[in-house]
């Protein structure tokens, strides 16, 4: 029996899309919060306490948007701070909002995650002028150039092939065709995915998620009230000059997700988990590009190493099997960078709730995984839910 | 039971370019952290939590100063203000999920400070429009409270000549010759703490509470004196009435201006009877005159941490903690800390 961190009382995220031209920032936190306050039947006046998960800042123009996006928000008179883990930034803020209630300290945390990656009319390059461009960069290329590093290696180490590859986006995808706040909502083919224009060899851009504008929100409240409980988190952190392990036989952990595996263990032992195969129902992983949700699902011990691919292949992960991973269509119909970690917390209390609609899996689930990434497999969450 | 939390090492450093490398000094302080608190094994560290504005190379300088990744393992990186960054890593401890952790922060104020990045921290077609950047705010906040009585000019100019003076010590640190008293003076700054659940038999010094407020980046026009954010957050604290019966004997305060930094400290100086010069109030020279962006509160806990630490007769040393983040103290964290035979 597991013990119980805190509870999360309220869910909401609004449909993604690439852009939102309809709504501010501000616009974008203050109806996610409200719809979470809503799911969770609670008063603003209760919430006393407000986490916002916001990176990288770039994209939006404004260095420290809480200054101005948060005025009147519940629990923003006594605002616990800004998160910033990259992609890994709203599990990271559940987390800390779960230890702020699990240390007593506030009773209900409102966790809050929001993106307008429109603000830009470039992404990539305002991500890329999050390094200091007068320093050595810490790893070299973009996000692409180093996850195709990372695809080929497990292609040439497991003996699989691009179509191979393909079935992660192509689950997903179809996946993403029954969840309405999913910004992809058409299923494509492995032929479809082969012929998508070439981004990083082996890489294609129907392997990648889009550029996303949305938003989420998750209250957390204390252990002992009614709801889907944290039971468990684990964190791992191997930041240093990524550049220089991104050679295979230099560091294996750069291509075999061995460090989301140590941050899975930690997660695991928390929760009481020994066997992850039996005690996992579902799985929400973060997966900008198909190789890491490949990654994840070895990580998070739900296949054995460099079989995932295959066994997706055969029917494994889907929503109609043992272990569906990303039912909800995850990163791939849909990524705003800060909310992409706090979505998987939301689509697997939906799940653990039974209330995800058409993308519910049929196996009334008792646990869930998720798991998120921030930087280039530098920054490794998981966290484990149980209804 | 929640158990209670330790600081059981600090250090900090502040200086101007010249032979100072911001990664070296992240380094430094930190290592010169971990030595105070006589750990000699980055496995004794759980979590790595680190604070940095996204402008003052907040995430870059944690990979490129050696701290992530090799500490502890696991990297929270809480940019809005060091009170925000210390109550992360204390709810970290409290709440179980971690026994030690290792507190970081720095900014490279003398590199970024010049073109004041806190201009791009309000929307631009909000605030902007009616000329609402960080210099503007301050000065309708010194016009507020000066008009109300509360303080002048010559006040804040004396209190951040003084607080100046203090900071460059006898030695002449390297800080700008005269400290502006309604403007940030930008500094290089890094800092680092180590708090642990247990005191691990050292004279550690014990985190009484913390709380936090918050304002947004243009405050209602009836709330902008700071001392009442320091109120404000004192009822936030786990006991809001964690300050009465603590014995000061150090305060420290960190504001973005001396304007507001003297202020704020307003809301303590009464119980203790202090002045605002008193050799007690910032030793360090308070955060206004070594301004290194949000972190920078935590040279001041640094001092606060060593002011109260030391073996005493028997009795409870406490030090208040003011940090005052954002582009007019908007984002308020008031941290006590205690000593003596409460360790």
């Amino acid at each position: 029996m597991s013990t119980r961190i805190a509870t999360v009382l309220g869910v909401a995220q609004l449909p993604m899309r690439t852009r939102l031209p309809q709504y501010t920032y501000a616009d974008l936190l203050g109806r996610v919060a409200q719809s979470a306050l809503a799911d969770a039947n609670v008063d603003a006046r209760d919430v006393d306490g407000l986490i916002l998960a916001m990176a990288p800042t770039t994209t939006l123009g404004v260095d420290e948007p809480h200054y101005w996006a948060l005025a009147g928000l519940p629990g923003a008179a006594r605002f616990l701070g800004r998160v910033h883990t990259l992609a890994s930034s709203g599990l990271t803020a559940f987390r800390l909002a779960c230890a702020h209630v699990g240390a007593g300290r506030a009773r209900r945390v409102l966790v809050l995650a929001a993106d307008l990656a429109d603000e830009s009319p470039d992404l990539v390059g305002a991500i890329q002028m999050f390094s200091d461009p007068f320093a050595p960069p810490s790893a070299p290329g973009g996000a692409a150039s180093a996850h195709a590093l990372q695809m080929s290696a497990y292609m040439a180490k497991n003996g699989l092939d691009e179509r191979d590859m393909a079935h992660v986006v192509v689950k997903n995808r179809a996946n993403g065709v029954d969840n309405e706040f999913a910004q992809l909502r058409q299923a494509i083919t492995i032929e479809e995915v082969l012929a998508s224009p070439v981004l990083a060899w082996p890489i294609k851009r129907l392997d990648a998620s889009p550029r996303t504008s949305g938003a989420a929100a998750v209250l957390v409240g204390p252990a002992g009230e009614p709801g889907v409980a944290a039971t468990g988190f684990g964190s791992f952190a191997n930041h240093a000059m990524m550049g220089a392990r991104m050679v295979p036989g230099v560091d294996e952990s750069f291509f075999d997700g061995s460090d989301l595996a140590t941050a899975a263990r930690r997660a695991y032992r928390v929760a009481g988990i020994d066997d992850p195969v039996e005690q996992i129902d579902l799985a929400e992983v973060y997966a900008s590009f198909g190789i890491l949700e490949l990654l994840a699902i070895e990580a998070l011990g739900l296949s054995a190493g460099g079989n995932a691919a295959r066994m997706m292949g055969e029917g494994h992960f889907h929503r109609d099997a043992r272990i569906p991973v990303n039912a909800s269509g995850g990163a791939t119909c849909g990524s705003p960078i800060s909310g992409t970690g706090l979505i998987r917390v939301i689509e697997a209390t939906l799940q653990l709730r039974g209330q995800a609609g058409a993308r519910q899996i049929a196996r009334p689930p008792r646990s869930a995984a998720v798991s998120a990434i921030g930087g280039l497999f530098q920054l490794q969450d998981v966290g484990i839910l149980e209804a | 039971m929640i158990g209670r939390v330790f600081i059981i090492g600090s250090a900090s450093r502040i200086g101007l370019p010249g032979g100072w490398s911001i990664e070296r000094a992240v380094h430094d302080v930190v290592e010169d952290a971990l030595q105070s608190a006589e750990i000699i094994s980055r496995d004794a560290i759980d979590i790595v939590v680190t604070v940095g504005s996204d402008i003052i190379d907040g995430s870059m300088i944690a990979t490129r100063s050696g701290i992530a990744g090799s500490y502890g393992r696991e990297l929270i990186t809480v940019p809005s203000s060091g009170g925000h960054a210390f109550g992360a890593a204390v709810a970290l401890i409290e709440s179980g999920s971690a026994q030690t952790v290792l507190l970081a922060g720095w900014g490279e104020g003398t590199k970024f400070g010049a073109f004041d990045g806190r201009v791009i921290q309000a929307d631009p077609f909000w605030a902007r429009p009616v000329g609402a950047d960080a210099l503007a705010l301050g000065a309708l906040q010194a016009q507020r409270l000066q008009a109300g009585g509360r303080l002048s000019i010559i006040d804040a100019k004396n209190y951040a000549d003084a607080m100046g003076s203090r900071a460059r010590g006898p030695n002449g640190a390297p800080l700008a010759s005269t400290a502006h008293w309604l403007m940030p003076n930008w500094v290089d700054g890094a800092a680092a703490i180590v708090l642990s659940a247990s005191a691990r038999g050292r004279e550690a010094i014990v985190v009484r509470d913390f709380g936090s407020s918050f304002r947004p980046y243009c405050p209602e026009p009836e709330d902008f004196d700071p001392a009442q954010w320091v109120v404000s957050a004192l009822g936030h604290m786990r006991d809001p009435s964690a300050l009465v019966g603590l014995s000061l004997a150090a305060i420290e305060a960190s504001a973005p201006t001396a304007f507001c930094e003297t202020l704020a400290l307003e809301a303590l100086l009464p119980q203790t009877g202090w002045d605002v010069l008193d050799a007690r109030v910032n030793s360090s020279g308070g955060g206004a005159v070594t301004h290194f962006g949000p972190a920078t509160a935590l040279r001041q806990l640094s001092f606060a941490a060593e002011a109260i630490r030391g073996p005493r007769s028997g009795d409870v040393a406490g030090a208040a903690v003011l940090d005052l983040a954002g582009p007019i103290g908007q984002a308020t964290t008031v941290i006590l800390l205690e000593s003596g035979s409460a360790a």
